[in-house]
């Protein structure tokens, strides 16, 4: 699964654990 | 978790926050903040809806937002801030979750909120990735 990040580049949630533990958190809004 | 950030870095974890809406809001989000890590956007809510995260009732986030007082700070937000046009893309109903994946893809810690508060601990976080 691919997400955008703040600079509206792509980034593919498999990469963040790919070599690294991943510490991931959904937030509900943005306030 | 901004505060308490470099305590997962030191661990090795890569760290992000996810939110629905678009990457323009995810990077006023991460400015305003100052976090010291990405904020992703989750335009459509994939992530939400594969990471099984629910929605809460419109009654539950009201009886929520009461007891808390968050309907007051709120208030108080606004007058600060001023009244906007509400966020696109944005669900005050959408609850949030976290997850810990070790390399390669074990999943170490999944938490799935069940009401608007119910925020996962750093601390549980850390424990994950020990």
């Amino acid at each position: 699964m691919a997400l955008r990040d703040a600079d509206d580049r792509e980034v593919r949630l498999g990469e963040l654990w790919r070599e690294r533990p991943a510490a991931l958190v959904w937030i509900r809004h943005y306030g | 978790m901004r505060d308490r950030y470099q305590e997962l870095a030191d661990r090795g974890a890569n760290v992000a926050v996810i939110a629905a809406g678009f990457p323009a809001m995810a990077k006023d989000f991460q400015q305003e903040y100052r976090l010291p890590f990405p904020v992703l956007a989750d335009t459509p809510r994939a992530t939400y809806a594969a990471l099984g995260l629910k929605r809460a009732s419109r009654l539950g986030v009201l009886w929520t937002s009461l007891r808390e007082l968050a309907l007051l700070r709120g208030v108080r937000a606004l007058a600060r801030r001023g009244v906007g046009p509400p966020k696109k893309r944005q669900s005050l109903l959408q609850l949030g979750g976290a997850l810990v994946v070790a390399p390669g893809g074990k999943v170490k810690l999944v938490h799935r909120a069940t009401e608007v508060n119910d925020n996962v601990p750093v601390d549980a976080l850390l424990e994950a990735l020990r």
